[in-house]
C-alpha cells in the first residue's frame, strides 16, 4: 500500500483502517506505534488524526457494530425512535458494546443511504428501509449466525 | 408529468445490466476514452469548457475553467483527486455510480487525468462507503487485468495508475483543501487559500479535485459533443443532474432530471408526492447546508441560477422533504448538532458558533425560547457567514437563519410562559 | 520597495510578505492570536481579518481577509478600523469568551494577556452566553509548563512549536469541533529544553511556567533588557524583578542571535541572580584568624604595601581571568598587568566547545560553553591555557603576584601552589577556592547589577544593563580594576563602563569603530572575528517522539 503513494506519510488513513481491522476493530497502543513507524510519522500525529476521524476505535467493539444513521433525513423518517428502539432492546446507550460481547451501538451522522432510510450499517454491511421490526428481525438473525 | 431524463443512469435504469467490464463494453463503453486519447490535452479541457459542465459536489464551479487553472511546467506531478466524500445530508447519488456502474464513472476519471496530465489519479471515498469501495476495487482490478490501466494506458508509454483512498468519517473532509490534508495522512483542517489547489494540492502539487458525478458526465461530453450536453437545461446549466429525493414523499430515491424541471414536479411527479396524502410544509432543496423553501416557494426552476435567485443553492442537489407534522424546531436542532459535530474545530466562529447555536436551539427544545433568544440564534448563527476559513461555516449558518426567518412560528411555539 | 496604504498610512513592505507583517514592521498594530513570524500561517483565530477595499487592481475584496495569510500587493488599500471590521473583532472575541473560564483574577497571564487586552479593546462588554462552559482538567505536559486547557483559544501555536520549531512532535491537536483540545500524547510529558518558550508564545495563560507560577504579578514587575550569561550564545532576555529579586527571564527578538527563543536552562539563571550566600559581599582579607571584612582603602593600602615589599618583575605576576567577565573586565585586567607589572602572563581557560547544528535552528542555541564571554578573550589577544595543568606549568616557581579574576582553573593541585605565592588577589562576585586561597578579596558585582558588554560566539557584542541593586560594599568591576591601577601609577582617566568601552574600541583591533550607543538592546558585529579553532560543530538530530 505504501507504494501506491508518493510519501510514506500518505498511507496513513487506508494503514489505520488495515490495522483497525486485523485487530478486532479496534486500535491498540501497539498498533498506532507500529503504523507511525512504517509510515515515518510521530506517534502524537497519529494519535491526532486517530482522536479526529470518527471511524477509528481505541476499544474493541461488538462482535456485530450497529451504526444507526439519525441524520436529518433519516431522521425524518423515523432514525431516533430506531436509535431508541435498539438501545432499549439490547439494554446498552449508543457509544457502548453489551456485556455478552455480541453488540455495539453508535449513532452516526449522515452514511450516505438517505432515500433508502432509515438505514444503518452492520459492520461493514448497509441495510436499508429498516424499522423497529425489521430491526428486531435482524438481531435475532445475527444472534443465530455461527 | 415529467420523467426522468437518462444519461448518467442510462446503465443503471436497466435492470439487465451487467456492471462488469464486459457488460460495461457492451453498452459503448470505453469508446469515449478512445476518443478522447485521440485529442489532444488542451482541446479536451476546451470541450469540456463549451460544454457548460458544473461541478456537481455541491459548488456548481465551472469544470472546463478549474482545469485551466492548474499550473504547467512546475516540474511537479499534476494529480487529479475524485471527490467521494459524499456526506451532505441527504445526498445518495455518487454511491449509486459507484455501486451500479462504476466503470462509467472510471472511465470519465480516466478522460479527467487525461486531461490534466495526471499519471496517477486517488478516489477519495468515505470510509463508511464500505460497497462502494468493494465495488471500486474489483472494477480497478478489472481494468489492470485488462491493461486498460497500468502501463501504456493513456497511449504507447504513458501509464496510468487509480487509487482507491479511504477516508475515515469526517464530513470536513468533503471540503477539497481539507481532502487533500486528510489524503495527505492529516488531520482533514481545511487550508487558507490561497495558495489554491490547481497551484499546490497534494504534497504541494498542482491538483484538482472533482465530484464523481462531475467526472461520470464526461464519457458522455467527449462521445456527443458539448452542444448535445449544453441542449439539456436552461442557459448556463448545461446537462442532467442526479437529485436526492428523500423525507416523506411516497417514493424517495435517487433520480436523473434536466435543470428545467421544477423543484415542485420533482417531488409530485417523480416522489409521488407527500405520503400519507399530507401537506408539504417545507424543503431543504440542496443539502443540509442550503437554506430552507416553505411550501409556497417550490415553484422554482431546480438550476444553480434559479436556486440562487430564489435565495436557496443548488449544493449537492439532495431534496429533503418534510410534511405539516414535522417539528421544525427539532429538524432545526437536527441540522445544528450535525454541524457541531462535524465542525474542524480549527477557526473560532465554527467552532464556537456552532456549538453555542445547539445549545440555544437545545434551549428552546426544552420550552425555553423568547424573543430575545431567536434574535441571538439569528446573530449567532449569521455571524459564522463570511468569517471561516472554509465554507463549513457558511453552510452552517444558511440553515440558521432561513429557518429562523421563515418558520417563526414554529420557534414561538416554543417560547416559555414566563416573562422573557 | 513597493508600499500599500493602510488606513491612510503607507506601508512598504517586501515582496511576498503577507500585510500583517508588513504592518507589524511599520509599528502598527493588527490584533491576531494564531499568527507568530516563526511560525507558518494557519490564520484559523480569525482576529486579525482587515477590510481589503482595493486589492490592487481597483476592485475592492469581496469579504474581509486575515492579513496574516493575504500577500500585501502594489497599490492596495486596506482598512483596520472601520465599521465592518470593529464588528468582526467583536464577533471574534464574543466567540472566544463563551468558553473561556473567567480566571483573570488567579491567572498568571494576568497584564500581560493579549485576550484581556483585546476583549478591553475590541470586546462588547457582555456576554450572552447562558450555558455551561466546556470544561477539561489540569495537565502536567513536561518538566518546564503546566496546561491548563479550559484558558485554550485554540491558536495552535504550541502545536505548530514543537512541529516547526523543536522537531520533536510531543504536542499536539486532538479531537474535533468544540471539542478540539492540545496536549501531549498519552500521558507523555514534554521532554524538550526550550519548553518556557510555549508559555511565551501562548496568547493566554493556558500553558504557563511551572517556575513562575503564582509568584508575582506581571505589572509589578520591571524589566531591564540583558542577555543570558548561561553559555556563549548570549541570547538576548529582559530581566524581570520587584523590590531586587528576580522573578524570571524572558527572551527578546533578536533575528541575528535566538530570534524569539531562549533555553530553558537559560531561563533557570534567574535563580542565580538571587543568591546571596555565597557571594562575596564586602572586601576580605587573610589574617591568621581567618578571613575578615576590612574596607576598601585597608585592602588597596594593604596591596599597594604588599607590592612595593615584594617589588616583583614582568616575569613574577601572573593573570588568571575566567571568560565571565566582561569585555571592559578584560581589557582593564590586561591593561593592568602590562602597564602596572610589564607582564603579559594572562590566561583564561581555553577548552573545546560544542555547537551543535540542526535542522531546527532553536538547537543551535545551546552550547557546551557555558561562559558567556569566550570570544572576548579571544578577541582581546588573551593567552589561552586549555586545562589547570598548563596552566600550572606556566606559573613559575618564583611568582610572587597572582591575580585571579572571577573563579578560573579551580583546581586542588593549583590552589595549593598558589599558596605558596606570595599575594594572591582574588576580584569576584562568587565564594570559591580562589577567595578562600586569596589573601586580599575584592568583591565584584554580576552581570545583572552592572552595565557591561560581552561578545558572544559568533562575534556579536552585546549589552547588559544593571537592573539590581549590588550588596552595597561591591563596586562595579572596572571599577575596582581602576583603583588596583591607581595604585601602580598606570594612567588611567576612564570614568565609566562606556568610557572603558570607548578606550577599548580605540585600542583593540577587534572592536575598532563600535560605539557603546550603537551596540543598544540588540548588539552588534565585532569589526573583526577569527574562526574560533575551539569551536567543533556537533550535529544535533532532529528527535521524532
Amino acid at each position: 500500500m505504501l507504494s501506491r503513494y508518493p510519501i510514506k506519510r500518505n498511507a496513513l488513513l487506508p494503514l489505520l483502517h488495515l490495522a483497525q481491522q486485523e485487530n478486532g476493530g479496534w486500535l491498540s497502543e501497539e498498533s498506532i506505534k507500529y503504523v507511525a513507524e512504517i509510515c515515518e510519522v510521530s506517534e502524537t500525529h497519529v494519535e491526532g488524526v486517530i482522536s479526529f476521524y470518527t471511524m477509528y476505535k481505541l476499544k474493541k467493539p461488538g462482535k456485530y457494530h450497529l451504526q444507526i444513521c439519525t441524520c436529518v433525513p433519516c431522521c425524518l423518517v423515523g432514525g431516533e425512535e430506531l436509535l431508541e428502539h435498539t438501545e432499549s432492546k439490547l439494554g446498552i446507550h449508543a457509544g457502548s458494546t453489551g456485556d455478552d460481547g455480541m453488540f455495539s451501538i453508535e449513532e452516526m451522522e449522515c452514511i450516505g443511504a438517505c432515500s433508502f432510510a432509515p438505514a444503518i450499517i452492520v459492520n461493514e454491511d448497509y441495510h436499508e428501509k429498516v424499522n423497529p421490526e425489521s430491526m428486531d428481525q435482524l438481531i435475532t438473525d445475527l444472534r443465530n449466525t455461527p | 408529468m415529467i420523467e426522468e431524463t437518462l444519461v448518467l443512469f442510462q446503465n443503471i435504469r436497466n435492470p439487465s445490466y451487467d456492471k462488469s467490464l464486459k457488460g460495461y463494453k457492451k453498452v459503448g463503453g470505453f469508446k469515449a476514452l478512445k476518443k478522447a486519447l485521440k485529442m489532444k490535452p488542451e482541446e479536451l479541457v476546451e470541450v469540456v469548457k463549451a460544454s457548460g459542465l458544473r461541478g456537481r459536489g455541491g459548488a456548481g464551479f465551472p469544470t472546463g475553467l478549474k482545469w485551466s487553472f492548474m499550473a504547467k511546467n512546475t516540474g511537479k506531478p499534476s494529480y487529479l483527486i475524485c471527490n467521494a466524500d459524499e456526506s451532505e445530508p441527504g445526498t445518495c447519488k455518487d454511491r449509486e455510480l459507484m455501486l451500479k456502474d462504476p466503470h462509467h464513472f472510471l472511465e470519465g476519471m480516466m478522460i479527467g487525468c487525461y486531461a490534466i496530465n495526471c499519471k496517477h489519479g486517488y478516489i477519495y471515498v468515505r470510509g463508511e462507503y464500505f460497497p462502494s469501495i468493494k465495488s471500486l476495487n474489483e472494477a480497478i482490478d478489472e481494468l489492470y487485468a485488462a491493461g486498460l490501466l497500468g502501463e501504456n494506458a493513456l497511449g504507447k508509454g504513458k501509464r496510468l495508475d487509480l487509487t482507491v483512498h479511504t477516508g475515515a468519517g469526517a464530513y470536513i473532509c468533503g471540503e477539497e483543501s481539507a481532502l487533500l490534508d486528510s489524503l495527505e495522512g492529516k488531520r482533514g483542517h481545511p487550508r487558507v487559500k490561497p495558495p489554491f489547489p490547481a497551484v499546490s494540492g497534494f504534497n504541494a502539487c498542482p491538483t484538482t479535485v472533482n465530484n464523481v458525478e462531475t467526472l461520470t458526465c464526461l464519457p458522455f461530453i467527449v462521445n456527443e459533443g458539448a452542444e448535445a450536453f449544453k441542449d439539456f437545461g436552461p442557459e448556463n446549466n448545461a446537462g442532467t443532474h442526479l437529485v436526492s429525493l428523500s423525507g416523506h414523499v411516497e417514493k424517495p430515491g435517487v433520480y436523473e432530471v434536466r435543470m428545467d424541471v421544477t423543484l415542485k414536479q420533482i417531488i409530485y411527479d417523480l416522489g409521488g408526492g407527500i405520503r400519507g396524502g399530507k401537506a408539504l410544509k417545507g424543503v431543504i432543496p440542496g443539502g443540509a447546508s442550503s437554506p430552507v423553501l416553505t411550501a409556497k416557494e417550490i415553484d422554482v426552476e431546480y438550476s444553480f441560477d434559479a436556486l440562487g435567485k430564489a435565495g436557496t443553492m443548488m449544493g449537492s442537489a439532495a431534496v429533503m422533504v418534510f410534511d405539516e407534522d414535522t417539528d421544525v424546531v427539532k429538524l432545526l436542532h437536527r441540522i445544528t448538532r450535525f454541524f457541531n459535530h462535524e465542525s474542524c474545530g480549527q477557526c473560532t466562529p465554527c467552532r464556537e458558533g456552532t456549538h453555542w447555536a445547539r445549545l440555544i436551539v437545545q434551549d428552546f427544545l426544552k420550552g425555553n425560547g423568547n424573543e430575545r433568544k431567536m434574535k441571538r440564534l439569528h446573530r449567532v448563527g449569521g455571524n459564522m457567514m463570511g468569517t471561516t476559513v472554509c465554507a463549513l461555516g457558511d453552510a452552517a449558518a444558511m440553515p440558521i437563519t432561513s429557518f429562523v426567518t421563515k418558520f417563526p412560528e414554529e420557534f414561538e411555539k416554543y417560547y416559555t410562559q414566563a416573562a422573557a | 520597495m513597493p508600499s500599500f496604504e493602510l488606513d491612510g498610512k503607507t506601508v512598504e513592505f517586501e515582496p511576498g510578505e503577507k500585510i500583517l507583517s508588513a504592518a507589524m514592521r511599520a509599528g502598527i498594530q493588527i490584533p491576531h492570536y494564531c499568527y507568530h513570524p516563526g511560525m507558518s500561517v494557519v490564520a484559523t483565530c480569525r482576529m486579525c481579518m482587515v477590510d481589503v477595499i482595493d486589492m490592487g487592481n481597483g476592485r475592492p475584496a469581496p469579504k474581509l481577509q486575515t492579513s496574516c495569510s493575504m500577500d500585501a500587493v502594489e497599490g492596495m488599500k486596506v482598512e483596520t478600523m472601520n465599521e465592518k471590521v470593529k464588528d468582526a473583532k467583536e464577533l471574534v472575541m464574543e466567540y472566544l469568551l463563551i468558553n473561556h473560564p473567567l480566571d483573570c483574577p488567579i491567572c498568571d497571564q494576568s497584564g500581560e494577556c493579549v485576550l484581556q487586552d483585546y476583549s478591553f479593546e475590541f470586546g462588547s462588554g457582555k456576554s450572552e452566553m447562558e450555558y455551561s462552559k466546556r470544561v477539561y482538567g489540569w495537565r502536567d505536559i513536561g518538566t518546564f509548563v503546566a496546561l491548563e486547557r479550559n484558558r485554550c483559544i485554540h491558536c495552535t501555536r504550541c502545536d505548530r512549536f514543537t512541529r516547526e520549531i523543536t522537531g520533536t512532535n510531543e504536542f499536539g491537536m486532538f479531537n474535533r469541533g468544540h471539542e478540539l483540545t492540545v496536549d501531549t500524547y498519552s500521558d507523555r510529558p514534554m521532554t524538550n529544553q526550550f519548553q518556557g518558550n510555549m508559555a511565551d508564545i501562548c496568547p493566554v495563560g493556558a500553558i504557563t511556567e511551572k517556575e513562575f507560577r503564582f509568584k508575582r504579578r506581571v505589572w509589578k514587575l520591571k524589566k531591564t533588557p540583558s542577555i543570558c550569561v548561561g553559555c556563549s550564545t548570549g541570547c538576548n532576555v529582559t530581566i524581570e524583578y520587584d523590590k531586587n529579586e528576580v522573578f524570571r527571564l524572558k527572551p527578546r527578538d533578536n533575528p541575528d542571535v535566538n530570534k524569539w527563543w531562549m533555553c530553558d536552562q537559560g531561563r533557570l539563571t534567574y535563580k542565580d541572580l538571587n543568591i546571596r550566600e555565597n557571594r562575596v559581599a564586602h572586601p576580605l582579607g587573610k589574617t591568621a584568624e581567618g578571613f575578615q571584612e576590612i574596607s576598601w582603602e585597608n585592602a588597596f593600602s594593604a596591596i599597594q604595601e604588599k607590592i612595593s615589599e615584594l617589588q616583583p618583575t614582568s616575569n613574577e605576576v601572573i593573570g588568571l581571568v575566567d571568560t565571565h567577565a566582561s569585555n571592559e573586565e578584560l581589557y582593564l585586567f590586561k591593561k593592568l598587568l602590562k602597564e602596572g607589572f610589564d607582564s603579559d602572563q594572562l590566561f583564561f581557560p581555553d577548552v573545546e566547545w560544542e555547537q551543535p547544528v540542526s535542522d531546527f535552528f532553536i538547537n543551535s542555541l545551546i552550547t557546551s560553553d557555558k561562559n558567556p564571554n569566550r570570544a572576548g578573550a579571544r578577541m582581546l589577544g588573551l593567552k589561552g591555557a586549555k586545562s589547570s595543568e598548563e596552566v600550572t606549568s606556566k606559573i613559575p616557581t618564583g611568582t610572587k603576584v597572582l591575580l585571579v579574576f572571577g573563579k578560573p582553573f579551580e583546581d586542588e593541585n593549583l590552589l595549593s601552589q598558589a599558596g605558596n605565592i606570595s599575594l594572591v588577589i582574588n576580584i569576584a562576585a562568587w565564594q570559591s577556592g580562589w577567595s578562600e586561597t586569596a589573601d586580599v578579596t575584592l568583591p565584584g558585582r554580576l552581570h545583572s547589577e552592572k552595565d557591561a558588554t560581552y561578545t558572544n560566539k559568533a562575534g556579536r557584542v552585546q549589552r547588559v544593563n544593571t537592573a539590581i541593586r549590588a550588596f552595597h560594599k561591591t563596586r562595579p568591576d572596572w571599577m575596582v580594576l581602576c583603583g588596583l591601577m591607581e595604585l601602580l601609577d598606570v594612567d588611567n582617566k576612564a570614568d565609566s563602563a562606556e568610557a572603558v568601552f570607548q578606550e577599548l574600541s580605540e585600542n583593540e583591533k577587534g572592536f575598532q569603530g563600535l560605539q557603546w550607543e550603537s551596540i543598544g538592546s540588540d548588539g552588534i558585529n565585532a569589526a573583526q572575528f577569527d574562526e574560533d579553532p575551539g569551536r567543533n560543530e556537533v550535529s544535533e538530530l532532529s528527535k521524532t517522539a
